[in-house]
Order: structure tokens, then sequence, then C-alpha cells
């Protein structure tokens, strides 16, 4: 909303610098996001909450800025003269059918003629953003930014029978509008019409039919009051926003009217037009005073501020324009000005004797509230798991929630996926499902820009369709993918392979004592034998596997990918648990066993058969080295594990140990005929 | 003659320590010549009891003070060695030290965590709800009913699935926790609620459709604005700087009154940094909290914009293209 300094002057008493101005513009709820210094004039351009529409007119600005300053109120003084022995009652009748209309006020304005603009009309409208279109559409849009009260003009000479009669649309009924598109209207609607059709859809638009054109002679002014909620309501349905229908549904005052319709009145007068006397008024129903009783402690209370006494209090609320009807020792009687429709409760008050104390010149204080101490102990568990997995150099991204259809369809398991009715294109049109297309994303996104190796991982929601339910889950996922720096001094913990985001997994849980293993498990998404699903004692707690080259195809991915999703809902609890043993007492014996085995028996096939032998004295064995080579046959694969041996109670020794370990060669020889190195 | 014996050895020892070029031929002669077992110092003092009684005081004396020599000159040029040229043909100390790849935690949540730090630290707890909500709890409960035209600047993702009592949309504000909190806790409340929330905009500078939040209630008896204001200053310090300037402006939010908005001075300017308000007797009464004897505040924050004010941040879309090439800078 764009104000003029120059408008305000007239209105108020005003003359403080353009500096100063700005400031009480801020702190009077009237933040200023433009200002723009014209030849003689200042325009502050001005963002008006919607629940002040008593701000989207000078005059109620001016009031705000009297208000705040503490000076006199504006006054708009203007004066005309009526055409002798006329009465408009001879001109043009007024029903209100459709109580929705609460007040309906009109002047009639005869042989005007309808030219351009004086210059100085023409220049103000021009200086508040409005385009000059001749003398009579320049006075409503006048009258509106001074005001904030609508109005609209009719051709009287073309409203049929002299009648004016507001009522429900017909269902069917058809209007063509201003903007010269027609519309259909339904019985929601509130019509303006005359004795044969609608003339125009009341707070909203007007009707081409019967608008003021270059031949109009004779004016109908419109100055009407309707019910906020309902020109909304129309003003939706038929996706049309007006400068006026943008006041109406946010309310304007009622009391206002014949206000507004004397205004434009008088600017036609002005111009060279003949009012004819008295304003046709017509209401629905009693305008009821809106009392509200303030209590003086409630107001130092909320605010806060315990040295601001009862006189200050009224002076305050006597700045508003509010009348105080009675006073009661510890509180007052208020009535309020019909413009202010925000004001409608004790607080709506207290909030606006907060604003002219200042904002600023309240003085803080600390809440006394204690609600005791907080467990913080989940976030702390998922800030360990993602130190744990940046420590294996994966990097946190965060991604939208909503993908295209097809990509959105990428999941480890069945999902009926979630549509937005209205999303921003189609490319994110359904909610994910699963984090894996994220990842994929960001990592095409990431390879075709320099990068070599990927690891990110994301912890975020997902969103499916289950037995008519909508639900929401939060997964953890990981991606590796590419290769390293391949610097010479890469080591284990740097490479970008299975094994690396097994081991990521396996850290996570390395101080609980627990252990995961993966089941072969086939998934659409993932390689023929290289899907598994992640078990925790005996619980699924995600899945694993090498990303399929399908998949990788619809990203224009081609480098080797391995991605795990984990439910942490399903082992979050396992983590606050940490698992210890302790320290032990006496040294320990070791070996190292190096076999040749067929690739045919698994690591975890050998690691079985050793926990079957409950071996004497085992305490824990590990893998050391694995390798493969032409030299030992294609077939084959080499395998190093140390065994360590330990007695709890006195210091083992090395005769008691090589028995126990030639238990475990005698049974990896016989069991999966291994060789020896 | 002893003496004799004395200078010579003495002389083969300097002759020798001026050829030592690195530290294994160093050990060496420490072996030769001080060593315990066949050291040439310890040879000498076997021979003291050949040596007769009167003179065997000062020959003592003088293989004590030799070998204290020997210590002395062995450890200087010890040291030498370790700092000089000698030894850099060993070892390269300029070499850079071993990389190990280390993550980036994402910044928008690194800043999260900022923020809830220093919440967690001022006594708050941390709520959490549904990111796909319904339009009751996002707008409704929140005193913005279906017809009301503060709806218009929440644009809102709406879910194409509706059931008998519910339609559903993706939360604009992480609000509706809000309310869900007042309904499940009785006051006093001190809460926190970070999260994602979305909006209908178009990706740009300083849109996005999804962005982060952190919104913060308080309910108790005689909770004020004074409190409020209180609470996020001392907050902001904590955020920023000590001296950081605040204002406080007077604004509108459907479900607070009075509202506010609160503006830093970052270089110059005052940057807009958060809304909040009294929590309004209408959303009290909504989730049967007695406005007379509890009164409340609330406000809310978004993380992208202070990630972007605090690290100066060029635009919003770097926080959501996640690349690698920004992520790991923080």
């Amino acid at each position: 909303m764009k104000i003029s300094y120059n408008i305000l002057k007239e209105l108020i008493d005003i003359d403080i610098s353009v500096e100063e101005l700005t400031s009480v513009f801020n702190n009077a709820m009237l933040p200023v996001e433009e200002m723009e210094r014209t030849d003689d004039d200042t325009i502050f351009d001005v963002e008006i909450t919607p629940n002040r529409p008593d701000l989207l007119g000078h005059i109620g600005v001016a009031w705000q800025l009297s208000a705040f300053l503490n000076i006199s109120p504006p006054e708009l003084k203007f004066e005309y003269e009526t055409v002798k022995g006329e009465n408009i009652d001879d001109y043009i009748e007024v029903e209100i059918k459709d109580t929705r209309c609460r007040r309906y006020s009109g002047i009639v304005v005869r042989d005007f003629k309808i030219q351009e603009s004086p210059e100085w009309l023409k220049k103000r409208l021009e200086s508040l953003g409005i385009r000059s279109i001749n003398n009579a559409v320049d006075v409503s849009n006048y009258v509106m930014m001074i005001t904030g009260h609508p109005i609209h003009t009719f051709d009287l000479n073309l409203l049929k029978g002299r009648k004016i009669i507001v009522r429900k649309g017909i269902k069917g009924e058809k209007i063509l509008c201003l903007d010269e598109e027609e519309r259909e209207l339904t019985e929601d609607d509130i019509v303006i019409a005359d004795t044969e059709k609608a003339v125009a859809i009341a707070g909203v638009i007007g009707g081409e039919e019967t608008g003021v054109n270059d031949e109009t002679t004779d004016i109908f002014i419109e100055s009407a009051y309707f019910i906020p909620r309902f020109i909304r309501y129309t003003a939706r349905r038929l996706r049309v926003s007006t400068e006026s229908s943008y006041r109406f549904e946010r309310g304007a005052d009622i009391k206002a009217t014949v206000l507004a319709a004397k205004y434009a009145a008088y600017l036609f007068y002005k111009m060279g037009g003949k009012i004819i006397p008295s304003v046709k008024d017509v209401r629905a129903g009693e305008i009821s005073d809106n009392i509200i009783k303030l209590r003086f402690e409630r107001v130092r209370m909320v605010l806060g501020v315990y040295e601001l006494s009862d006189d200050k209090i009224v002076e305050i609320v006597r700045r508003l324009g509010i009348k105080i009807l009675s006073s009661a020792g510890k509180s007052i009687e208020c009535l309020i000005p019909s413009f202010r429709r925000d004001i409608f409760r004790e607080i709506d008050i207290i909030e606006e004797i907060g604003i002219l104390y200042g904002y600023n010149n309240i003085e803080g204080t600390i809440p006394s509230v204690f609600s005791g101490i907080y467990n913080d102990e989940d976030r702390k568990i998922k800030n360990r798991v993602e130190n744990i997995l940046m420590n294996y150099g994966f990097s946190q991204v965060v991604n939208y929630s909503f993908l295209s259809e097809k990509e959105a369809s990428v999941s480890l398991e069945k999902r009926e996926i979630i549509k937005i009715k209205n999303p921003l294109s189609l490319n994110f049109e359904f909610l994910r499902a699963s984090i894996l297309p994220s990842l994929l994303k960001n990592s095409e996104y990431n390879l075709n820009r320099e990068q070599k190796g990927i690891k990110i991982f994301e912890l975020g929601r997902i969103f499916y369709l289950e037995q008519n339910k909508i639900r929401e889950e939060e997964h953890l996922s990981m991606l590796i993918a590419g290769e390293g720096e391949n610097r010479w001094e890469q080591k284990k913990s740097d490479m970008y392979d299975f094994r690396a985001l097994k081991g990521a997994i396996e850290s996570i849980f390395q101080k609980t004592g627990k252990e995961i293993s993966l089941i072969n498990h086939d998934n659409s998404v993932f390689k023929k034998g290289v899907s598994f699903e992640i078990i925790m004692d005996n619980r699924k707690i995600g899945y694993m596997g090498e990303i399929a080259d399908d998949l990788k195809q619809l990203y224009d991915l081609d480098k080797k990918m391995f991605y795990a999703e984990l439910y942490p809902i399903e082992f979050i609890n396992e983590l606050k648990e940490v698992k210890y043993k302790d320290v032990p007492k006496y040294p320990s014996v070791w070996f190292d066993l190096s076999i040749i085995v067929s690739k045919e028996n698994s690591y975890s096939d050998i690691k079985k058969a050793i926990g079957s032998l409950a071996i004497k004295y085992l305490e824990e064995f590990y893998l050391l080295d694995v390798y493969e080579g032409k030299n030992i046959g294609d077939d084959n694969r080499s395998i190093s594990i140390r065994f360590i041996f330990r007695a709890s109670d006195r210091t083992l020794n090395s005769e008691e140990a090589e028995e126990s370990f030639n238990k475990i060669k005698d049974e990896l020889v016989k069991k999966f005929n291994v060789k020896i190195r | 003659m002893h003496d004799e014996v004395i200078d010579s050895l003495k002389k083969e020892f300097i002759e020798k320590l001026n050829k030592i070029k690195d530290n294994p031929s160093l050990l060496a002669l420490k072996g030769e010549f001080v060593g315990r077992k066949r050291g040439k110092i310890n040879e000498l003092f076997k021979q003291m009891g050949k040596i007769p009684a009167e003179k065997r005081k000062i020959f003592g004396q003088a293989i004590n003070e030799l070998k204290s020599f020997f210590e002395q000159e062995l450890k200087q040029f010890e040291r030498n060695l370790k700092i000089g040229s000698l030894s850099q043909k060993e070892e390269d100390w300029t070499l850079p030290g071993y990389k190990i790849d280390i993550g980036s935690k994402h910044l928008l949540l690194q800043v999260m965590d900022e923020v809830i730090d220093i919440f967690l630290k001022m006594g708050y707890h941390i709520e959490d709800g549904p990111e796909v909500e319904t339009d009751y709890y996002n707008f409704t409960a929140l005193n913005i009913p279906e017809e009301h035209p503060a709806r218009d600047e929440h644009d809102t993702f709406y879910i194409d699935y509706e059931d008998r009592d519910n339609r559903y949309l993706l939360r604009t504000h992480t609000s509706p926790v809000q309310i869900r909190t007042m309904l499940k806790k009785k006051p006093p409340l001190k809460i926190i609620i970070p999260g994602k929330v979305f909006r209908k905009d178009e990706p740009d500078d300083t849109h996005s459709p999804v962005f982060h939040q952190l919104e913060g209630l308080v309910v108790g008896k005689k909770i004020s604005m004074a409190d409020l204001k209180g609470t996020l200053t001392t907050f902001l310090k904590a955020l920023f700087k000590e001296d950081v300037q605040v204002r406080f402006r007077p604004s509108f939010f459907p479900f607070t009154e009075p509202s506010a908005e609160v503006d830093v001075m970052m270089n110059g300017e005052w940057l807009e940094i958060l809304g909040c308000g009294m929590v309004d007797p209408a959303v009290f009464e909504n989730v049967g909290i007695d406005s007379e004897e509890y009164t409340g505040f609330a406000f809310g924050l978004g993380i992208d914009r202070i990630a972007m004010v605090k690290y100066k941040a060029r635009s919003l879309r770097l926080f959501y293209e996640n690349d690698l090439r920004f992520l790991r800078q923080f």
C-alpha cells in the first residue's frame, strides 16, 4: 500500500523528517518496504497485515500515526452544494433483499462530463501507483485511497427500472464484468441487480453494461458494506481479486459508507457535476456498538510493564479514538470506533497499548517457568550416529521431500505413494517413499561436477499410504559411489566399496555389543545377489546392496554404487545401552592363520564353523586380510585370521593355546578342505 | 702414563665423533666409548685394581671427568643431529600429514543444532510432530479459519488424499506441534519444535519450497511480553554476539497477540530474523487452556535465513543443491 506524505500532511498536523517518519511507520504497525522521493512528495510503500483493513486508506494511516505521535486525529474537510428542489428518491430506489449486505448508501450525480482528470488528480494517482483512466474512474480510485472504502459508479440511465436490488445470485445467472469476462453466479454470491439482471458482483467487480462510459452523464455512486467472509468466498470461487474485494474481505467500516459516498460526490462536484440532494442510505439490521471491558492489571500483566499507571493507560486508550463509557476503579468500558475491525476483545486493546507504549520501551525479563530437565538422549544418539558416519567420510545432505512420479516410485519396499494436489511442477508431484532417489540425484549432480567419489547420508522422513492411513517414518540412508582420490597412502577406511559401507554400519553398533548380519534378499533396486536385508537380533533394521543397472540408467550413472537404508525406529533404543566387558587381567596368546579356501565357502561359513566348536580359551578372532589372485587359483580365496586366546584366571601358556589353535585348524581342513599356508 | 692414556682416548673420541654422519654410527660410537659392557671407559675402570692405591683416587677422578665429557659431547651431537640437515636425509618433515576424509554435517543442521543447544541450556524441551499435517492443526486450531485472509500468506501444498475427518497438507510451519503438545501436556510448558516445513514457492535465491524452522512456546502463569523480549534478546546475543543490536516491531500473526517481528543489525542493515508474540486467547481456547489463568508466548525463526545471515551465503539454493564442494567446507 502506497502512502503519500503530502496527503498525510493534509489530514494531520505532522511535520517531521522523512527518516523520523520511517522509524515511526516501522514502530506503528506500518513496516516500510520501500521509500521513493518524487519532485515534491515522498511515497512510502508499506506492508499492511490482513487484520488491519483500516490502514488500506490514508485516513486510517493518519489515525494510526496521530495516535502513535499523540497529535490530533485526522479530519477530512470538504463541502459541496446540492441542486435545490430535487430529491434522490425521484431518481433511484434501493432495496436490500440479501441481508449479507448490511448497508447500502448512494448519491446521484447529474450532468457530469466524462473526460480526462485534472492534472492534480492524475499526478496523485500516479504517485500512488494507479493509472489514470478518466475522471469518473479516477474519483472511485482516489476515494478508496483516501478513505479506504471501495465505491462503485454506475451509469444511472443504464440501470433498468431505476432500482437497485441487493439480492442472492440466481444459479446459472451470468454477468459480463468490467474486465470483459463473463462470469456465472450462484446462490452463494451477493449480487447487485436492477429490475432486469445483475449489474455487479457485490464488493468484487462491476458489470460492463451498466458501468460508466464515455457517453455517461448521470452517475449513481454506490458505497456499501458487505459481511467480509461472503465476499472472500465469491472472490475465491471466481478466482478474482480486485482492490475492492481485497478491502471488503478484510472488512470495511460500516459507518464510513456515507462519508465515502459524500467525498466522491464532493470530487464530482469540484469537476462540474451536479449533486442531487440527500444520500440514499438503506440498512439491513442495526449497527451494534462494540463495547469492551479493559482491566488495568491485565494490561500490566500481559505486557509485563508493571510501572504503567491507570492514568497512562486511559490516556493511550483515548488516543486510539476509543471512547471511555464508564470507569469502575480497576477497569474501564471502552467503545471501539467502527473502523477498528481488529479490536473485539480485551487482548486487542492491550496490543494497541503495547504498540503505543513502544515495544522497544518494554524492559526484557526472563520467564520463571521451569518444567524439568529435558532428556536429550534421542538427539544425542542421532548425533553420535551422524558423527560415526562423518568419521567414515560421509557428508550429510538435505533434500526436498517430493519427487517426480517415476522417481518417487523407487522404493525398497512396495509402497503406495502420496500425491500432492497442487505441486510446483511434475518433477515435485509425489512424496518420496524412500530416500534412495534423493541420494541418486545427489550422486548424479556431484559426479557431473568433478567429484570422483561420493559418500553421502541423509536422515530424513519418508511417506506412504497404508490401509488408508498416511504413514511417516524417519529413515537413515547412506550411499557410496565412485572411487577415492587414489592416493597411494589410502587406507581401508578411505575405500569406496561394499565393505566400506558395511563397516560404517557395523561401527554404529560397535559399542552395543550387537552384531548385524546380512541375509540375501532380492530387491528390484539392487543387483541380483548383491542385495540384502540387514538383521539385528532377528529383526530387520534395513536394506543394503549394490544399485541395479537399470536404476542407475534412470540417473545417467555408470559407476558402481552401494546403498543402505536403515530404519532408526528399529534400533535407536539399542544404541542407548553400552555393553562393557571387564579389562582382562592376564595376557593373551595369539596365532595367525592363513588359509586358502574355495570361494564357495564364505567368511560367514567359516565364522559359524569356528563358533560352533566351543574352543577352549578362544576369546575372539578377526579378519586380517583377504587375497585373491591367479597364483592360488581362480576359484580360491586366501584368508588370514588372527585368533586371540586367554585364560581369565591365570597367564595362559602357549602350549595350551596352541592345542586350541590346532583344533580350529583341523576342523577347517576337515570341513572346508582348506589349505594352510 | 695414565694421563697419556686419557689424552689419547679423548683425541680418538673427538676424531671419530667428527666423522659421524648418521644416527646408527653415533649409537655405535656411544657403545664403543661409554657402553656399559664393552665401553672403553668401563675398560679403564676395570684397570683400577692394578693401579697403586695412592694414585687410584686421582685416576678415578680423571676417568669420571672423561666419561662426563664423552656423555656431554654425545648428547650435544645427538641434539644437533636431530635438528640438523643430517637427519633430513632420513625423513622429510615437511611432507603433509596423513589425510583422512572426514565428512560434514549439513550446514543447515549445524545451525539448527546451535540454536537447539542454546534453548536446551535455557531449559526448553524438544517436541516433534508429523510433516504431513491436517488442515485443522496447521490452520484452524491456530486461529486461521478457512475464510481468513491470512491463509493467503501460506502458500500450501495440499495432499491428494482426504478421509472422513481430515484434509491433509504439508505443514507450512511447525506451529501445529504447539497445538498437539498443548492438547497432550498440561502447563507449565517450555518447548521448542525444530523441523522441516513447506511452502509453495518457486525456488530462487531467497525462497525454497522446503525450509527449516524452529519454533518455541512458553505457557505458564503471568508470562508476559517482557518475558518474550528478554528471552529472545538473550537468545540472539548467544547466537550472534553479546553486543548485537535487536529491535522489536509490531506485526500480526493470527495465533499471537500482541505480535512482533524481530530484527538484528548486521553490517549496518536491519535484518528480519524472527516472528513472535503472546499466544492468542483463541488458540488457548482451542486446546482447552484457560487464558485467564495462563498466558504464554511463542516465536518462530527460519533456520535457513539464520544460516544465510551468519555465513553470508549468496543463495538459499546452495542449501538444497547438496554440492559436496559447498557442504564439505563447513
